[in-house]
């Protein structure tokens, strides 16, 4: 896909080593019921009767749009890239 | 001189220097007014009458022998209940902090301090700032000034609502998800949302690591530039601020002429409500009559923006709440806990991947806009919609009704912009739209330079509501 969706960084030297980043939406999975109950009680933290199918329906949205295929990144992006990122994009 | 609260911030700050007004008379004035609203607005949590007005005598007495403290010296402000005050109280808007005792006092009230401000109280806010509406079961709601049967927007509630009837000359607030610029946008203020690690937030209650910013709401932009100045800049307790630059004043007061404005094509300009987009048709020709560049840009999908902006908003919001999740559940509202909830079924793949993401999302967005200094957005698609129509039982549509309103809110926060927001028209029905300028990384000032010139043509930011009969 090469719509201007398709975003990469403009860093050449990580660009180069990296030129089409990763899909992150191939490695996400879908949000159920059971998945919540799951995770909730791995954080040991008891859900009220009901509450896994209502967190289920109000995350899958959100988790459903970061899966599409428009987001992608290169491999050696970390989180601090943005703090380069921000300052870079400054115009004092 | 006429009723002293009515006054700015700058023009008060003024007059309290050149011994034209007291800082007891400043103080007394607002506190008058409290007197009078508090029981419309629920706008303060907390008063401290007796301390403000004694510290309001020892400026006056401070001022007397040996000039002003700062550029605030003598002005009473007062702050969302979040900004810890060693030895003090700190609700934060909730049950579980009720009676918590703060062991600091943060940077942020510090450094106003500095700057010679009193603090006359500790403002509504939703509980924990988990919240866009104003609503807070626990505290009861902070109700707009504009007309108290519609919401105040939030986190800030009480910021927006206090600051709009003339209660202080300015409040702190935070904006994580939109928490200064939808109360700026409902009780028709100037709010400034700081670029992220600007502004220190040592001390001041957490929502998200990653996404908190703090910020005033005042009378107008001017008077956010004179807040930002007190509390803009690097602080030893808040390494994210490690490089933030202090404020330059000459670049937030400079000329807007020959300067760029970006005017979204999409998404900030769908389905707006026809009085919001009659006040972004008028803003984009009042910059123009300023002498400002104004072009279209087509910026990347903020939907996506938003949707990794929820994730890691949600996740540590949990993580940070998952002690009280696990032992007091029962001591949050409803609304609050349910979302504190969703946060626990993001996968850490998937917040480590939207906080990767974070870096390549702002390079698009500034590819995308290229040499502009601003993006104008409208704040939200309508005016603010009633307290009842966006509450829990208000029905199947309250909750679609409240992510429509915030639908323009959250992209700027994941990306960590800085933004303005200005009182720029009103609705039908006489409630206040507001306007964004969404800046560069670190140009506070030029947003708040843009709010200034915008406001040396317009009086939006000058209408004062009137006490409901």
């Amino acid at each position: 896909m090469s719509s201007p969706a398709t975003w990469s960084i403009r860093n050449p030297g990580i660009r180069s080593r990296a030129p089409a980043g990763q899909i992150m939406g191939r490695a996400m999975a879908d949000v159920t019921t059971e998945r919540v109950a799951i995770m909730a009680a791995a954080a040991r933290v008891s859900l009220p009767e009901g509450s896994p199918a209502r967190i289920a329906k109000a995350v899958a949205p959100v988790a459903t749009r970061m899966a599409q295929d428009d987001i992608a990144i290169a491999f050696e992006v970390e989180p601090s890239t943005y703090e380069l990122i921000a300052r870079r994009g400054a115009k004092r | 001189m006429s009723d002293p609260a009515l006054l700015s911030l700058a023009d008060a700050a003024n007059a309290i220097r050149a011994h034209k007004l007291s800082s007891v008379e400043a103080t007394q004035a607002l506190l008058a007014r409290i007197e009078t609203w508090q029981p419309v607005l629920n706008a303060f949590v907390r008063l401290d009458k007796d301390a403000a007005l004694k510290a309001a005598k020892e400026a006056d007495a401070t001022l007397a022998k040996s000039g002003p403290t700062g550029p605030l010296h003598g002005v009473p402000l007062a702050h969302k209940d979040m900004y810890y005050v060693k030895g003090k109280p700190c609700g934060c808007g909730s049950k579980v902090r009720d009676g918590w005792i703060a062991p600091a006092t943060s940077t942020a009230l510090t450094r106003l301090e500095e700057a010679g401000a009193i603090r006359i109280g500790a403002l509504h806010m939703a509980e924990f700032a988990y919240g866009p509406t104003g609503h807070n079961a626990y505290l009861g709601h902070a109700r707009n000034p504009f007309n108290p049967l519609h919401i105040t927007g939030g986190s800030s509630s009480g910021s927006g609502a206090s600051v709009a009837a003339r209660l202080t000359y300015a409040a702190l607030g935070s904006d994580t998800g939109g928490s200064i610029r939808m109360p700026a946008h409902c009780c028709g203020v100037s709010g400034l949302k700081t670029t992220t690690g600007r502004v220190s937030r040592a001390n001041a209650m957490p929502l998200s690591f990653t996404l908190d910013t703090v910020g005033p709401l005042a009378r107008s932009a001017e008077d956010c530039g004179l807040i930002a100045e007190a509390i803009a800049g690097p602080d030893p307790l808040d390494p994210v601020t490690d490089k933030s630059p202090f404020w330059d004043k000459a670049a937030a007061q400079r000329d807007v002429k020959g300067l760029t404005i970006g005017v979204p094509t999409s998404f900030y300009v769908d389905d707006l409500d026809p009085d919001v987009a009659a006040t972004l048709d008028a803003a984009i020709s009042e910059f123009e009559r300023l002498g400002a560049r104004v072009v279209k840009v087509t910026m990347p999908d903020q939907t996506a923006v938003a949707a990794a902006a929820i994730v890691v908003l949600a996740v540590e919001a949990a993580a940070l709440h998952a002690p009280w999740l696990r032992t007091r559940p029962g001591d949050y509202t409803p609304q609050v806990r349910n979302r504190l909830e969703n946060g626990l079924a993001y996968s850490a793949i998937e917040y480590l991947e939207a906080l990767r993401w974070r870096g390549p999302a702002l390079q698009a967005h500034l590819d995308a806009i290229g040499d502009v200094d601003v993006i104008l957005a409208p704040a939200s698609r309508s005016a603010p919609p009633r307290i009842d129509e966006t509450d829990v039982g208000g029905g199947p549509s309250a909750e679609e009704m409240v992510v429509a309103v915030m639908r323009f809110m959250r992209p700027v926060n994941y990306l960590g912009l800085p933004v303005m927001v200005v009182p720029a028209g009103r609705s039908a029905t006489g409630l206040p739209i507001g306007l964004q300028l969404i800046g560069r990384p670190f140009g506070d000032e030029t947003c708040v330079a843009f709010g200034r010139a915008f406001q040396q043509v317009t009086d939006h930011h000058l209408r004062i509501p009137e006490l409901p009969q």
